[in-house]
């Protein structure tokens, strides 16, 4: 009973932990805790293999998946909290004192049922709890258990997929494009190229390469400049290979063309990627 | 009784767990704890699921968390693994800025 009681207060200390806590990686690690003395309850109510499912399934992955998510994307990009004391959270704890009462009201001791199930003491004792389990699980549940299976591959498939519809998506080809005679910002052709108006855009992005279809020098050379400032490594690895296109009815100074041809691997004039020339 | 504890102060430590997790899930606006505290009623009601199963000498409890456990573990894969997802095209966590299915 003391254990009990020790574990419970542990077991709700470690919830308010998850909650209130303004690091999330702390908030992972009272779950971990959470989750283990949920795992020794497991244990005291002699239901071994759960326990220990606990431990791997819960402690062990789901608790390394969320702290794997916190790390790829930042502890810092979460709410800030600046009080927690707020009308909103008020009303909030009125609603989880008025859930606990109305579920606490349903608590009580019930009488022994008559019906007794498989997991009597002398059955536990003959085959052990295991056992029973799984004698269960693969004669009478074999059906949900195999829909287990099915939702379980499902998952796996689904997030492969996700990984891998974002893949495709990085291949899109983005094309940095000056031309006054735009009144829009972006504008698609398909879903394989994707052309944005740098000259309303006004600030660098990745591109895969360069149309100048009706800029003045003043634009162009501005546009340069911003190029030759980029502090991007990766970005800034890609610029001399990048071809650059300019439009023949697009006058620009021999100055300006000298400059294009220092930043990108190769200016042509031309319409389009391959087109006259 | 179970043991010495009795099968009530299971299910009130259950109750109660499961109200922090619900309360969690409102207070907060980080789409990682609201995913935690999800768990975490889940768990609650594994504890229940035990308890009863416990009580009563039946395996079915047992064989309902198995299933409850199988998927809360689809369920947070594909939940994170959308959360990632939409942080490259939207960097936050916050569940307040992510109210746009169009990217």
């Amino acid at each position: 009973m003391t254990l009990f009681l020790i574990l419970a207060f542990i077991a709700v200390l470690s919830a308010f932990g998850v909650v209130f806590n303004k690091n999330v990686v702390h908030s992972a690690l009272a779950l971990l805790v959470n989750f283990s003395i949920l795992a020794v309850f497991y244990f005291m109510l002699n239901a071994q293999f759960l326990g220990i499912a606990q431990i791997l399934v819960y402690a062990g992955a789901i608790v390394v998946l969320f702290l794997f998510v916190v790390m790829l994307l930042g502890a810092d990009l979460g709410e800030q909290v600046t009080s927690w004391i707020t009308w909103q959270n008020g009303f909030f704890v009125v609603l989880g004192l008025i859930l606990i009462t109305v579920i606490g009201s349903a608590v009580r001791e019930f009488p022994v049922l008559g019906a007794r199930g498989d997991l009597s003491q002398e059955a536990v004792a003959d085959f052990g709890q295991t056992q029973v389990i799984a004698r269960a699980l693969f004669t009478e549940y074999i059906v949900p258990f195999q829909l287990v299976a099915v939702l379980l591959s499902v998952g796996v498939v689904g997030v492969v997929w996700l990984a891998q519809h974002q893949r495709q998506q990085k291949f899109r080809k983005v094309v940095a494009v000056l031309d006054g005679s735009w009144a829009e910002e972006t504008r698609d052709e398909g879903i394989n190229v994707h052309r944005v108006n740098w000259l309303q855009h006004q600030s660098i992005f990745d591109f895969d390469w360069v149309e100048i279809m009706q800029a003045t020098d003043e634009d162009v050379e501005h546009f340069a400049m911003q190029v030759g400032n980029d502090t991007d490594d990766w970005r800034g690895s890609r610029y001399r290979q990048m071809p650059c296109l300019v439009s023949p009815d697009c006058k620009l100074s021999e100055n300006t063309m000298r400059i294009l041809q220092e930043l990108f691997g190769e200016v042509r004039i031309a319409r389009s990627l391959g087109g006259e020339s | 009784m179970i043991g010495e504890v009795p099968l009530s102060f299971y299910l009130l430590l259950s109750a109660i767990l499961f109200s922090i997790g619900a309360g969690g899930v409102l207070i907060r606006r980080n789409v990682i704890i609201v995913l935690m505290c999800i768990e975490m009623m889940m768990n609650a009601v594994n504890l229940t699921f035990i308890a009863f199963s416990r009580y009563l000498d039946s395996a079915t409890g047992q064989i309902f968390v198995f299933m409850i456990m199988a998927v809360a573990a689809v369920e947070v894969a594909i939940g994170l693994a959308l959360l990632v997802e939409i942080n490259r095209h939207k960097p936050g966590v916050n569940v307040n800025d992510i109210n746009s299915l169009k990217g």
